[in-house]
């Protein structure tokens, strides 16, 4: 109520949630670290998340790839065609998508798909008292649940990125040749002249570390619901918001760090 | 040997336990009853460390559980099998699975020998062929046998039963209270038997303790317990609806009037 008519106070709270938020991420991470002997008694879990991530994001992915390279080589396309340089759509939209649209839209997809599935599941878990059970039968809920899903989704996504990509270029390409009739042998010499190894590696990268984060913060916002249905509904949520803030923010960091 | 020493326990203002103190002794068979709200499941979450007190000690076999460490602690809780009033069974995975998990988790039998203790179990509670159903297509007392399944698998040193009864017919009712007199008397393991079945109480109990308000109000055998003259156990063991015992409702408007 007070949140409009005093702004110190409404900044003073959120502060407080962002870093109520890093700490129990944080720990559960460190958490988390701390299984990693357990990664080959897991690995039926890990696999079995790794399945489900992968089937859950391709066809998503497919339809992101197409258009993020067609909106791609649209608007760069039209721009560069006033000064008669369209043939060099290519370089944009191939460096454009590995470095930047693929990695962060894939990971959009993944948080929005995943992570929301994710923080219901152990959400739903913790409300029903199952992670109270496991804990009782001396399981680390973290190490049983979470580790496979982090591990699952930092592998998924740079591989998902790989398709969205090539998807993306492929879907550029078809733009040029039928809105800017550059063809498709030029293009494609373009795009594999400007690529550079880096730009296709730091990509990858980024997925990986964005898809650790998202799982990540998921699984650490299904832990921590309460309150029944509703509080599982506010978890999925949250966990949503954060992981797209914190691939927003570990992106720029991350761009910085490589170029 | 299981000890609460003036243990509190509050959620947010409401104030639940206020200074429990009781012993059990190793091989002893314990009752709690006490009305809807009154603290029971919570007084078992305290002793397993899933809750923590506001104040006050919880010692296990010499151990103080408040002050444990986290390994200390999932070593302690080994002991223990709990079976929850609402069951949490783990939706994922399918009957066999959950019960056979304690026994997976900790590698304390080889895996043929795994299959052959839970389909003995699921026999003993008359529950035989289940092991592939998933715990959603199972009625509700069907969910919590499976669940007592799970917590008398390991044939652990301390069982904790959180209503064992509530929502099974007369016959199967009798089928529980006879396997908790014999995992007592054969395996002299150590029962805490939340109910409010007084068939249960005087079947499978050597003592029992009455909760109100917070504290234990009455303790005894659960012989003394059916002829006590005390005007609260009268009017719980005969489940009158006159009588000492008030409602939470009233008592909490009571105090909002400052009487
Ligand atoms: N996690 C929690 N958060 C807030 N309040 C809680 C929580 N757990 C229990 N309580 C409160 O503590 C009180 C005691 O709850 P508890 O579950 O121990 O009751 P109970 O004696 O087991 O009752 P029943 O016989 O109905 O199972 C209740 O008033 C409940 O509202
Ligand atoms: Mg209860």
């Amino acid at each position: 109520m007070n949140y409009l008519t005093n702004p110190f106070r409404s900044i003073t709270i959120t502060l407080s949630h962002i870093l109520e938020t890093l700490g129990m991420t944080l720990t559960i991470l460190i958490n988390m670290v701390g299984q990693y002997r357990l990664i080959p008694k897991r690995s039926k879990a890990i696999l079995h998340q790794i399945e489900i991530c992968a089937l859950g994001g391709f066809p998503v992915a497919i339809i992101v790839g197409v258009f993020s390279g067609m909106v791609l080589a649209l608007q760069a396309g039209l721009a560069m065609a006033e000064f008669g340089q369209e043939t060099l759509v290519g370089s944009i939209v191939a460096a454009s998508m590995c470095r930047e649209m693929g990695p962060v839209m894939t990971s959009y997809i993944l948080a929005g798909l995943i992570g929301s599935t994710m923080a219901a599941e152990l959400g739903t878990m913790k409300v029903s008292e199952e992670i109270d059970a496991l804990e009782v039968m001396s399981i680390n809920p973290i190490g049983f649940l979470v580790l496979p899903r982090v591990l699952a989704l930092a592998l998924v996504c740079p591989l998902l990125t790989i398709y969205t990509n090539l998807i993306g270029i492929l879907g550029g390409g078809i733009v040029s040749r039928v809105i800017l009739k550059v063809n498709f042998s030029l293009y494609f010499r373009f795009a594999q002249e400007t690529l550079t190894l880096k730009d296709i590696y730091s990509g990858l990268f980024k997925s990986l570390i964005f898809g650790f984060i998202i799982a990540l913060v998921s699984c650490g916002q299904g832990l921590n619901a309460e309150n029944g249905a509703a509080g599982v509904g506010k978890a999925t949520m949250k966990a949503v918001v954060i992981s797209f803030i914190a691939i927003l923010i570990f992106d720029y960091f991350l761009t910085w760090m490589f170029y | 040997m299981i000890e609460f020493i003036d243990v509190y326990k509050s959620f947010n203002d409401h104030e639940v336990l206020k200074g429990l103190t009781f012993k059990v002794n190793q091989g002893e068979s314990f009752a709690i009853i006490g009305r809807s709200g009154c603290g029971k499941s919570v007084t078992l979450k305290l002793m397993t460390g899933l809750l923590k007190p506001d104040k006050g000690k919880v010692i296990i076999d010499g151990i103080d559980i408040t002050k444990a460490t986290p390994g200390k602690l999932a070593q302690v809780r080994k002991k223990f099998g709990f079976l929850f009033q609402s069951g949490a069974l783990l939706n994922s995975l399918n009957v066999g699975d959950n019960i056979a998990l304690p026994l997976r988790e900790h590698r304390e039998l080889p895996e043929p020998k795994i299959m052959g203790r839970v389909s003995e179990t699921l026999k003993r509670l008359g529950l035989k062929h289940l092991e592939h159903i998933m715990p959603g297509e199972l009625s509700g007392g069907m969910k919590k046998r499976v669940s007592l399944a799970r917590a008398i698998i390991r044939e652990p040193e301390i069982i904790l039963y959180d209503e064992p009864t509530t929502g099974l017919d007369p016959i199967m009712c009798n089928v529980i209270n006879k396997l908790i007199v014999e995992m007592r008397q054969k395996l002299k393991i150590t029962s805490i038997v939340v109910t409010h079945d007084m068939n249960t109480v005087f079947m499978a109990a050597d003592r029992v303790v009455l909760l109100y308000q917070g504290k234990i109000i009455s303790a005894g055998t659960a012989a003394e317990f059916k002829k006590m003259g005390d005007a609260y156990v009268k009017q719980f063991v005969l489940g009158e609806a006159a009588g000492p015992f008030q409602d939470e409702d009233e008592l909490k408007l009571k105090e909002k009037s400052g009487e």
